[in-house]
C-alpha cells in the first residue's frame, strides 16, 4: 500500500507541474510538425521522380533504355537523400 | 531430356537447402535453451538476438526456395 | 473462387486506365494496399498523440510501445549517433509491420510478397547508408572493406570478399523478406485448397494445420518487420561507426 501512497503523490507532483508551465508545445507547433514531416517526404519521393523523368526523357533522345534511367534513378535519390539529411540534421539542431 | 523434366528435377534439388536452414534453426534454438538454462535471469536479454538469428537462418533457407521457383518459372 | 494457390499475387486494376507516355501507371490492388496501410499508420499514430494525457489511454499506449521500441532498437545497436535517423528506421518498420499484417486478412492482397517491392525498398536502404558514410567519413569510408588484423598477403581476396558481401546486402534483404511472405501466403492457400479437396470425413486435418500456420505467419509478419529494421540498424552502424 505504501507503493500506492508513494505513486499518488509523485502523479499529483507531476501533473501539477505540467499545469504550472504554460503547454511547451502549444497546439500551434503541433500541426507545424506534421507539416514539416509531410514537406520532407514530398521533397525525397519528388528528388527520385524528377531523376527518373529526367533519365527516361534522355533515354528517348539517345535510344540507350534502360541504363540512363537507372542511372538517373541512383543520382536522384542520392539527392534526395542528402537534401533529407540536410533538413533533419536542422530540425535535430533546433530542438 | 525435355526442359520441363530437366525443370523439375532441377527445382527438386533446389529444395534440398530447406534441410541446411532446419539443422541451423535447431542449433540456434538449442543453444539458446543450454545458456537459458545455465544463466536463466540473462536469457530474458538475449531474446531480440534469438529471434534475429532464427530469421537469418530461416532466410538461408528460403533463398534455396526462390532458386526452385525462378528454375520452375523463369526458364 | 481462386482455385490456383498463385492467383492471390496477381496485380489488376482498380478504377480508370491512367498510361502517361506508355508507361501504366493506373491505380492497381497493390497502389490500393500501400495507401491503405500508409492511412492506417498515420490514423493509429495521429489518434496517439492528439491528447497528451500523463496516464495514456488505448491509442497513446501504442504509439509509445512502438515508439520506445524502435528507440530502443537503434540506441542498442546504432548508439546514440544515429538518432537523427530515428523516423527513417520507423516509418520502415511501421509500414513493413502494417503491409505484413494486412496481408494477413483474408482476400487481401500481401503488398511485401512481390520481389519489386522489397527491393526496392533495399535498394533504397543501401543508396541511403552508402550516402551517410560517404557523407561521414569522406573517402575513408572505404576503409570498411579492409579489416584491420589482416596478414598483408590475404589483403587482395579479403577486400574483394568483403566488397561482395556488402554489395549483396539490398539483394539479401529483400529477397528475405519477399520469399517469407510468398511462401508462408502460398502455403495458406495450398491448405486450403487441401480442405475443400478432402471433403467432411478428412477435411479437419488439414483444417488444424491451417489454424496453426496462420498463427505462424502472424508471427512470422512481426519477426520479418523487425529483422528488416534491425538490420537497417546494423548497415547505419556499420556507415556511422565503421567497425569500432
Amino acid at each position: 500500500m505504501a507503493n500506492f501512497n508513494d505513486f499518488k503523490t509523485r502523479l499529483k507532483i507531476a501533473k501539477d507541474k505540467l499545469k504550472n508551465n504554460p503547454n511547451n508545445i502549444n497546439s500551434n507547433r503541433n500541426s507545424s510538425f506534421m507539416g514539416s514531416a509531410f514537406k520532407l517526404g514530398t521533397e525525397l519521393v519528388a528528388a527520385v521522380v524528377v531523376g527518373t523523368i529526367i533519365g527516361f526523357i534522355l533515354d528517348s533522345w539517345f535510344d540507350t533504355k534502360p541504363w540512363l534511367i537507372i542511372l538517373f534513378f541512383f543520382l536522384g535519390s542520392v539527392a534526395g537523400i542528402l537534401n533529407v539529411i540536410k533538413v533533419a540534421k536542422r530540425m535535430q539542431e533546433k530542438e | 531430356m525435355e526442359l520441363e523434366a530437366a525443370k523439375m528435377i532441377g527445382a527438386g534439388l533446389a529444395a534440398i537447402a530447406l534441410a541446411g536452414a532446419g539443422v541451423g534453426i535447431g542449433i540456434i534454438f538449442g543453444n539458446y535453451l543450454s545458456g537459458a538454462m545455465r544463466n536463466p535471469s540473462a536469457a530474458q536479454k538475449q531474446f531480440p538476438n534469438l529471434l534475429l538469428g532464427f530469421a537469418l537462418a530461416e532466410a538461408t533457407g528460403l533463398f534455396g526456395l526462390v532458386i526452385a521457383l525462378i528454375i520452375l518459372f523463369a526458364f | 473462387m481462386a482455385t490456383n494457390p498463385m492467383r492471390q499475387f496477381e496485380v489488376y486494376r482498380i478504377g480508370p486506365e491512367i498510361k502517361i507516355a506508355g508507361v501504366d501507371l493506373s491505380f492497381t490492388n497493390a497502389s490500393f494496399f500501400m495507401l491503405f496501410s500508409a492511412v492506417a499508420i498515420c490514423a493509429v499514430l495521429f489518434l496517439g498523440t492528439k491528447e497528451k494525457k500523463l496516464i495514456p489511454d488505448k491509442f497513446q499506449l501504442i504509439s509509445e510501445i512502438f515508439y520506445n521500441f524502435i528507440a530502443k532498437m537503434i540506441n542498442d545497436t546504432a548508439g546514440s549517433k544515429a538518432k537523427p535517423y530515428f523516423p527513417f528506421i520507423f516509418s520502415l518498420f511501421m509500414f513493413v509491420l502494417f503491409c505484413n499484417m494486412l496481408g494477413m486478412l483474408p482476400y487481401s492482397f500481401t503488398v511485401t510478397s512481390h520481389i519489386i517491392v522489397t527491393l526496392l525498398m533495399a535498394i533504397f536502404i543501401f543508396i541511403a547508408v552508402t550516402v551517410i558514410g560517404f557523407l561521414k567519413h569522406g573517402f575513408g569510408y572505404l576503409k570498411l572493406f579492409v579489416p584491420n588484423g589482416v596478414p598483408i598477403v590475404l589483403l587482395p581476396l579479403i577486400t574483394v570478399i568483403e566488397i561482395i558481401s556488402y554489395l549483396s546486402r539490398p539483394v539479401s534483404l529483400a529477397v528475405r523478406l519477399f520469399a517469407n511472405m510468398m511462401a508462408g501466403h502460398t502455403m495458406l492457400k495450398v491448405f486450403g485448397g487441401f480442405v475443400i479437396s478432402l471433403g467432411m470425413l478428412g477435411g479437419w486435418l488439414p483444417l488444424s494445420f491451417s489454424v496453426a500456420l496462420t498463427g505462424l505467419e502472424i508471427l512470422v509478419a512481426f519477426l520479418q518487420a523487425y529483422v528488416f529494421a534491425i538490420l537497417t540498424c546494423i548497415y547505419l552502424n556499420d556507415a556511422l561507426n565503421l567497425h569500432h
